[in-house]
């Protein structure tokens, strides 16, 4: 219950943070590099935070799916750390795509194994055009911007993981765990963001608002469910 | 140089190994595939600074640690794939890392002017975080639950990225100006391995939590 509260009051700060930071961005009030760095390190503070909370959970209840939604908090996390520290030793932008990559390709995979310990409750014929619009859509304009086949490559393979990941969470969707569902569509959200712009603008800075709170919602939803599935 | 190191440990290692029975075997067997990754590895990185020009810092921080993990890690997808209960294999996914960090140490010293303290520190940092890296990738496999195919293989997957990205971090610290981090992040990563193995034990005798 006590991990709970807290994730609940993670949950509360991303909001603030999301509603701070886009009035600051959309009004210029603050110059964009110190408020780009200051987002990275909020995302990694949460990020951080919110992985030793379910690790927490998971020590106390030793359930898989707990375990899995950590690793996949703790793959993000080191991915984004390696970006931010690449960024902050060499004064050069991480190249597009990197190793710091399979943190990204690494937290879908946790999460498919996380959700695939929930029962199947929808119905899988209405569900599958979600998936395909997200494969369909951005797709179409990674497919134009992609700066060569590698690039191209790596964008078929993230799409698929966001749409399969997605499709998952649809499937398993039920009224006790909403939350995280709702956490992880948030996020496969969130990474649509990062992918279409880190493909055709110089900064990643709308996904970097949502990013706290897509991590906060999700160990609050992963504990959440965690109480019906342990 | 290279292929001599190799051929002067990993004989008399073959030899021994003939003569071991059981778990001794198993993880000398381990600790002699470390040395044959550290060579495969070596060749697979020196191919690709030929054919694409990148230097070692470059080649630290991209092709390098996906090469090297996955070699080292190897040995482990045969309990992965092909055996239906798990040993802990925490301490035979380590001997492979440090087999290979032990053939990587001889190469630095060949190649690096001699000091004792640079091979001493190479040792509790560089040596640690091969070690603790492909050991991730045992203990994980020894955690999951085979029975459930469902998120299995997608852990398996998962874990590689996990010391594929742990190792980059390593190498980026390591030729930065922040060099302490890197030279502490192996220790740290050690003290947690044996914190959280110890724990392990505690929950279960004999083998890991499932």
């Amino acid at each position: 219950m006590q991990y709970k509260k807290i994730s609940a009051a993670f949950v509360c700060i991303a909001l603030v943070w999301l509603f701070f930071s886009a009035a600051t961005f959309f009004t210029a009030l603050v110059e964009y590099p110190w408020l780009e760095q200051c987002a990275n390190i909020i995302e990694l503070i949460v990020a951080a935070v919110v992985a030793g909370l379910l690790f927490w959970q998971y020590h106390r209840s030793k359930s898989m799916l707990t375990l899995a939604v950590f690793s996949a908090i703790l793959c993000w996390t080191l991915r984004e750390l390696f970006w931010f520290s690449y960024v902050n030793t060499t004064n050069v932008a991480l190249p597009y795509p990197s190793v710091g990559d399979f943190g990204f390709l690494g937290y879908y995979f946790f999460m498919a194994g996380a959700l695939s310990q929930i029962p199947i409750r929808n119905k899988r014929g209405l569900i599958i055009p979600i998936p395909a619009l997200i494969i369909l859509i951005p797709g179409f304009i990674l497919f134009q911007t992609a700066s060569g086949p590698g690039v191209l490559i790596l964008n078929l393979v993230f799409l698929i993981a966001i749409a399969f990941v997605s499709y998952q969470a649809l499937e398993k969707y039920t009224k006790i765990t909403n939350t995280m569902f709702f956490a992880t569509l948030l996020f496969a959200l969130n990474d649509l963001i990062f992918i279409i712009e880190v493909n055709t603008k110089d900064y990643t800075f709308l996904c970097d608002m949502l990013y706290p709170l897509s991590l906060s919602l999700l160990a609050y939803g992963t504990i959440k469910a965690g109480e019906r599935y342990d | 140089m290279i292929n001599s190191f190799f051929l002067g440990s990993i004989i008399p290692l073959v030899m021994m190994i003939v003569l071991l029975k059981k778990q001794s075997r198993i993880i000398m067997m381990f600790f002699a595939w470390g040395l044959v990754a550290f060579l495969i590895s070596y060749y697979a990185n020196t191919a690709i600074i030929d054919a694409t020009g990148l230097n070692t810092a470059g080649l630290s921080v991209s092709w390098a640690p996906i090469i090297e993990e996955f070699f080292k890690a190897l040995p482990l997808l045969y309990f992965a794939f092909f055996r239906k209960t798990h040993p802990p294999l925490f301490h035979y996914a380590m001997a492979s890392g440090i087999g290979f960090a032990i053939q990587e140490n001889y190469l630095y010293l060949v190649t690096n002017v001699y000091s004792l303290v640079y091979i001493v520190v190479r040792s509790v940092t560089t040596c640690l975080m091969h070690g603790m890296t492909t050991a991730m990738i045992g203990y994980g496999i020894s955690l999951i639950d085979k029975s459930a195919k469902g998120y299995y293989y997608p852990f398996l997957f998962g874990l590689f990225t996990f010391s594929v990205i742990f190792h980059t971090l390593y190498n980026l610290y390591i030729n930065s100006n922040a060099k302490i981090l890197g030279l502490l992040m192996a220790p740290l990563f050690y003290l947690v391995g044996y914190l959280v193995l110890n724990d392990s034990k505690k929950v279960t005798s004999g083998g890991y939590a499932k």
